[in-house]
């Protein structure tokens, strides 16, 4: 029998790639040659983390939140210390996170009563609650009131129904008013909250101020998201000042706070956006300089308000990775090698608008060539990815995605599959099941099946089934 | 049963590889050069798999399907 000389390094499939193509950047050069690796997250080994629990696999860093928070916080208090953050619950209301946030010193920011009961349910506080959102039913407002959170209020309709339940109840609500205005950045966010410019924020601050029951506090805005424009921030904070001056001439009531609301962007990859994240997305100290820089400068004569920030994404994305794996691999007509991995858009809802970097858990060599990666649902939009250079694949290999941590724990979709479990390293580096996968029964529990559908066998023309015994 | 477009193809140690029939050039990576070479010796894809199993040492099936998507891939960008 042939002798085959066996060779000790990793297998990789066969593979051929046309020269002149992908392989040259614009400029001529090749490109670089290289998938990033990721063998650990926070020190902790990929394939233990897959191994203890699963393929795919949310994972966050203890540490990479405590440090992002105390970074972005350290950095704000220079310029004006008279401050207080709120953490966006819409980001990321997973409880492990939430009260990462609350101990590092973060109130709760909440956009609905969902989230308000998650913040209450968690032992924050009403009074340590800021209450936004468009829809706020009237048990949440009537609560709300009752525990003294902050109520911000987006339209005019919001202000009577307050004003009607706090005469109701005899108690004293505290009100935040909603604004938006023109930053010069496309597009506008007019939606949400009374509008500056064309007199609405005015005409609903004389209305708070004279209202029956309410105790007008401060004005709120929030501009966009991923915001890359310091200077919309600077727009907005001296509108912001300008409106809290006029607020206080006019009606005579000082307000007690700013709250520029969030959008800050993290270091994740915007679509469309040609230059990289490290070169797109300005440091927070400049967001930090350009609002404090202008409050200070418009309150030089007065006392400074509190500066109220609502950051959400800047903080948590890059502490979260997932973890997913190879499940089978095909060759598309145009050449192109396309890999099923077992999470899709499912999980992945950011990534319709950013592009997460996909690294290897080890490394695979720097043969490169055009692939697609889609995911495992039977859908035809579900593509995690339609053009990255990769190193072939075999079924099984792990890629880790990354930044994560922001929206897709919180709008990943239950269809089809279950959703994975996540998980949190801690800083001691010990690994924390922070939200178990989801079972059947878990799935089923809401729903109800008539007693009169209940133990009857299908009916199934053409097919029979097999004997079992 | 040998390609005869193989037996044209132009290629080197380092995996370059020269179409002289449509002037392209490709680069291959070790195992699809393993496979190319065991074909241009005449060898079946079949036998050529076993080769890539043996060598590298995986299991048939996936050598098998590995060989055959490199076939695809031959076909798609008109080598063969």
């Amino acid at each position: 029998m042939k002798q085959t000389k066996k060779l000790t390094r990793p297998y990789s499939k066969p593979s051929m790639v046309k020269l002149g193509g992908p392989l040259y950047a614009k400029h001529g050069a090749a490109s670089n040659n290289s998938v990033p690796v990721r063998t650990s997250i926070s020190k902790v080994p990929v394939s233990e983390l897959a191994q203890k629990f699963g393929s795919p696999l949310f994972v966050f860093s203890e540490d990479a939140i405590r440090n992002a928070f105390t970074n972005y916080t350290e950095v704000f208090k220079r310029f004006y210390p008279k401050m207080v953050f709120g953490w966006s619950y819409k980001t990321n209301y997973l409880k492990a996170i939430c009260a990462i946030f609350h101990e590092e010193g973060a109130i709760a920011e909440v956009v609905s009563d969902f989230e308000y009961e998650k913040a209450r349910a968690l032992g924050v506080p009403g009074e340590q609650i800021i209450f936004n959102g468009p829809y706020k039913p009237k048990a949440a407002l009537k609560r709300a009131i009752e525990e003294g959170a902050v109520i911000h209020v987006d339209s005019m309709d919001e202000i009577y129904q307050i004003e009607s339940i706090a005469t109701e109840i005899k108690l004293t609500a505290r009100v935040g008013l909603r604004v938006n205005m023109n930053t010069g950045v496309y597009p506008q966010w007019s939606r949400f909250g009374l509008n500056i410019e064309s007199g609405q924020a005015m005409d609903a601050a004389r209305r708070l101020a004279k209202a029956p029951g309410i105790d007008f506090e401060g004005i709120h805005c929030h501009i966009g998201t991923f915001m890359l424009s310091v200077q919309a921030y600077e727009i907005a904070a001296e509108k912001m000042a300008n409106l809290f001056l006029e607020i206080e001439s006019d009606t005579g009531i000082r307000l007690k706070y700013i709250d520029m609301g969030g959008g800050f962007p993290s270091k994740s990859h915007l679509k469309g956006v040609y230059q990289s994240p490290e070169v797109a997305v300005p440091n927070i100290s400049e967001y930090a300089i350009a609002i404090t820089s202008c409050l200070k400068r418009i309150f030089a004569d007065s006392e400074l308000p509190t500066l109220v920030l609502e950051a959400g994404r800047h903080l948590i994305d890059e502490a979260g990775f997932l973890i997913t794996s190879v499940i089978s691999r095909k060759l598309l007509p145009d050449a192109r090698r396309a890999y099923v991995l077992d999470a899709g858009v499912n999980l992945l809802y950011t990534s319709t608008w950013y592009r997460p970097v996909f690294e290897l858990d080890g490394d695979e060599g720097s043969f490169l060539e055009p692939a697609v990666l889609f995911g495992p649902l039977c859908m035809n939009i579900d593509v995690v990815d339609n053009s990255l250079m990769l190193p072939p694949l075999r079924v099984g290999k792990r890629l880790v995605l990354s930044p994560v941590g922001a929206y897709n724990v919180t709008q990943w979709m239950q269809f089809i599959q279950y959703r994975p479990a996540v998980v949190l390293v801690r800083k001691n580096g010990k690994v924390d099941l922070i939200r178990h996968k989801e079972s059947l029964e878990a799935v089923e529990n809401l729903e109800v099946l008539p007693e009169d559908l209940q133990q009857k066998q299908a009916t199934v023309l053409g097919f029979k089934s097999r004997n079992v015994s | 049963m040998t390609h005869s477009r193989l037996l044209q193809l132009a290629t080197n140690d380092e995996g370059f590889c020269f179409d002289p029939r449509t002037g392209e050039t490709y680069q291959l990576n070790d195992t699809a050069r393993l496979v190319l070479t065991e074909l241009k010796k005449g060898q079946s894809e079949d036998a050529a798999a076993r080769t890539l199993a043996a060598t590298y040492e995986i299991p048939l099936h996936e050598a098998e399907t590995d060989t055959q998507e490199f076939m695809q891939m031959l076909r798609i960008n008109g080598v063969i």
